[in-house]
């Protein structure tokens, strides 16, 4: 237990100086570029009077590294800002955007997986069948597939011509936990199916040449029934690339949480960040890109930790 | 294996690389298509049956022999921007990529030559960039340069570059210890010598791969750009944007669904290339993307 928290703490660490470079890209993307953000603060008919005042009471005219310093405190201390466009705290709005984000990635993963895992075994385990070539094919078009066309598709088909999901809008889980769901059903099909490809792809991968191994060969030979072989031996030892690709693929997870929050209007983070974008609240923008970016770091000290749960021989 | 290995004996290594990419079918077939789409773009004007912005049409009409892919909101005829469209898609793509592989490739030759905390700073340098969903950085990037073709290219060459810097830094640690770069440096090559004659060309292989496979994450970026209205300004046809114009309607469907198409088919014949020439090489490298 000692050892593991050692390394959570090592691998904490060296996730800082990265953060820290990230900061500051994230600073510098937003401050160092043209575009004055006092027309995004008082519209394009304020005086240049006006504009002066406001410079000075956000501090636009410090020094660079000066505002960046003061920026940083400021994160630290969990004051992410103001939108310079609704006036609401930054933390506030991501404090109310990011459950919605979560529970579509959270919902599009186990998707992902309860697809993928199954299709990888099969196609594995009856390599160059028809099922293998299916497999193959569904996995290859669902990776190429845009998720913003997907997701019309769905809509044009489970909404307009068969009726039967919502179109878009989105109810609180607490508040209506079916409703909540019935709407959040054609988001996650359209981000799990392009998931289960990725997932479909590395099981398969990672089945065929587990299956080829020494032991399991024993398994079979000791008369463990094939089920037990493939599940309980084979899958159990193909499910390391998984947790690999899933922690690599976040990234892309929250970036297609941006488009298809944007088509179905689900006010998460990648639709606040859309919205941000276009009334140029540079608070919002970096709060939300700073916020994916932690996150991405994140998943990826848990994804080593979670190495060490499905393989016990991976010692810290 | 053996047998191609046998029947390919004192051919060079390039033809054989060839010939090995010719036997993949699903390469062949992406190879074809992306021609299909390079020679439309090039020769739009000639293969368009209408101009993409002239409105020649009653709007919203369904396909037929006269509109194949039907005409859009004010009438415009939706195949004929999706042929002109694609020039926008390849310039898009081509910028995008070969900027990234040149700002990724220097900075990973320099990192992986060099060494020491030169190394250290551009490689953690790097792992920021990756740390961003790539969408959302070239997103931040499009939104503060403001959206056109060429902050789309640069913001998605940008977010790009790290992957290539990565790979070539990896080859160039492995290559700095082999035998033949060791002599080179004991005969008293200049820097300059040894990164373009010895380094160089032993990565290449490794990048233009890498690069293929860009080229599908570069299109779907610059489609998801465009489509949430941060890409290619209107009028101009591009493939994302069409689609988020016919989003509003959804009774019409041609007008998302061709487009959509279009971005689909391009993109499947990137990755089926990318892997074709993987197959190829002898190269294990890991992508992890497509």
């Amino acid at each position: 237990m000692l050892k593991f928290l050692r390394f959570l703490a090592v691998r904490l660490a060296q996730m800082l100086p990265v953060l820290l470079l990230a900061s500051m890209i994230v600073f510098a993307l937003t401050n160092l570029l043209p575009g004055d953000p006092t027309y995004a603060i008082l519209g394009e008919n304020a005086g240049e009077a006006e504009r002066a005042a406001a410079r000075i009471r956000y501090g636009l005219d410090d020094p660079l590294p000066i505002q960046y310093l003061r920026w940083l405190t400021a994160i630290l201390s969990g004051d992410l800002g103001r939108s310079l466009y609704r006036g609401q705290y930054v933390l506030d709005m991501l404090v109310g955007r990011i459950p919605v984000t979560i529970q579509l990635c959270l919902m599009s993963i186990a998707l992902a997986m309860a697809i993928g895992i199954p299709a990888g075994v099969i196609a594995a385990k009856w390599r160059g069948s028809v099922a293998d070539t299916v497999v193959s094919v569904i996995s290859m078009a669902s990776v190429a597939m845009p998720y913003f066309w997907a997701a019309i598709l769905l809509i044009i088909t489970f909404s307009l011509h068969l009726g039967w999901l919502p179109s878009s809008g989105y109810v609180p889980f607490r508040e209506d936990p079916l409703r909540n769901l019935e709407l959040m059903l054609l988001p996650t099909v359209t981000i799990g199916t392009a998931f289960a490809g990725l997932i479909m792809r590395q099981v398969r991968g990672a089945m065929l040449e587990v299956l080829s191994f020494d032991y399991i060969r024993t398994a079979r030979a000791k008369g463990a029934s094939e089920a037990r072989v493939v599940i309980r031996h084979g899958l159990r030892n193909a499910l390391i690339p998984v947790i690999t690709v899933i922690g690599l693929q976040v990234g892309a997870l929250l970036g297609g949480a941006v488009v298809v929050e944007s088509v179905f209007s689900l006010p998460g983070l990648g639709s606040m960040m859309v919205e941000a974008i276009f009334s140029r609240d540079y608070p919002a923008i970096q709060g939300a890109v700073l916020f994916s970016v932690c996150c991405v770091l994140l998943v990826s000290v848990l994804v080593d930790v979670l190495y060490a749960v499905v393989d016990p021989r991976i010692e810290y | 294996m053996s047998a191609t290995a046998a029947s390919s004996a004192g051919i060079s290594p390039a033809r054989r690389y060839m010939r090995r990419f010719a036997t993949h079918k699903l390469g062949m077939l992406g190879l074809a298509f992306l021609i299909l789409v390079l020679v439309a773009a090039l020769l739009a004007p000639w293969i368009a049956p209408f101009p993409p912005q002239r409105i020649v049409a009653r709007a919203l009409q369904a396909p037929s022999w006269r509109h194949w892919f039907g005409t859009d909101e004010i009438g415009r005829d939706i195949f004929s921007r999706i042929v002109w469209g694609a020039q926008i898609s390849l310039q898009v793509v081509g910028y995008s990529v070969a900027g990234a592989a040149v700002i990724g490739a220097t900075i990973g030759l320099v990192a992986g030559y060099v060494g020491g905390w030169i190394d250290a700073l551009l490689m953690r340098l790097m792992d920021a960039v990756m740390a961003f969903p790539f969408l959302i950085f070239a997103l931040a990037i499009v939104a503060i340069l403001g959206p056109s073709v060429q902050n789309s290219a640069l913001a998605i060459a940008i977010a790009k570059a790290p992957g290539f810097a990565r790979i070539v830094r990896s080859e160039v640690l492995s290559l700095r210890s082999r035998q033949f770069v060791k002599a080179a440096i004991v005969a008293g090559a200049s820097n300059t010598r040894i990164i373009l004659r010895h380094l160089w060309p032993n990565v290449t292989g490794n990048l233009i791969i890498y690069a293929s496979l860009s080229g599908s994450t570069a299109l779907i970026t610059e489609s998801s750009l465009s489509f949430l209205g941060l890409g290619v300004r209107p009028p101009a046809p591009s493939w994302g944007y069409m689609i988020a114009i016919g989003m509003d309607r959804w009774q019409y469907w041609w007008m998302s669904v061709f487009p959509g198409l279009a971005i689909f088919l391009t993109v499947l014949a990137f990755n089926f290339v990318g892997d074709a020439l993987r197959d190829a090489s002898d190269s294990r490298l890991n992508l992890g993307t497509s």
